[in-house]
């Protein structure tokens, strides 16, 4: 019984995956510096997360 | 990258979107080397562990250089694209996206009911006691939730 129910919660898991995360600002010049971000500022934003080995 | 967010949101009228750059190494020469001169938030994704990247999905390090991921209001995928420079092509493919799922949102609506009245302001108080923030109840666009946004709030319902 156990397995089934597994078996039936494992799609809903795949399709309502979420992204998300907290970290503080580091860039002296932005309007939200030392504050955290994604959330909670920007919660309710459209966000985009450019990448860079840089940094 | 800024002067894309600031065409977004200043000639597309897509006020609500933000780049944020994900950086990787220590935060001494973080700023310099990677978005200086920058308005953008700027965040450090832990090396060696990289718990955001890890997040996205992709584990080779390479795979993510100079790769902007495109996220919805309830932290869902919308789009990926590469960027070797931004592109008329690039812009409008992050454009498209943003159009097709962009809500505008209704200043001073913080329970988004479509409308703004003493609801909105009992909520905007909670906030600024939990010195939360939200966006709809920044009235004056200053980056916060504060008393001022109160007022303001209490001013176009009395008027």
């Amino acid at each position: 019984m156990n397995k089934i129910i597994l078996i039936l919660c494992f799609p809903v898991f795949i399709l309502s995956e979420q992204y998300e995360y907290s970290l503080q600002d580091f860039n002296t010049t932005s309007p939200t510096y030392e504050q955290n971000v994604w959330n909670p500022e920007y919660s309710d934003f459209i966000t985009m997360h450019f990448f860079s080995s840089q940094g | 990258m800024s002067d894309f967010q600031d065409e977004l949101r200043n000639e597309n009228g897509f006020e609500n979107v933000v780049i944020i750059g994900v950086g990787q190494s220590n935060t001494t020469n973080f700023n310099s080397s990677f978005c200086g001169n920058s308005n953008l938030p700027l965040v450090v994704d832990e090396y060696p562990s990289l718990p955001i990247r890890a997040q996205f999905g992709e584990s080779s390090f390479n795979e993510f250089h100079k790769k902007l991921f495109i996220i919805g209001y309830d932290g869902e995928y919308l789009g990926d694209i590469l960027l070797n420079g931004l592109s008329t092509t690039s812009k409008n493919y992050i454009r498209n996206i943003i159009e097709q799922n962009y809500q505008d949102i209704l200043l001073g609506d913080v329970n988004g009911d479509s409308s703004i009245n003493v609801q909105d302001v009992v909520l905007v108080v909670n906030l600024v006691l939990a010195s939360g923030f939200d966006s709809s109840a920044d009235m004056n666009s200053d980056g916060l939730t504060n008393v001022l946004d109160v007022v303001q709030i209490v001013n176009l319902i009395l008027n």
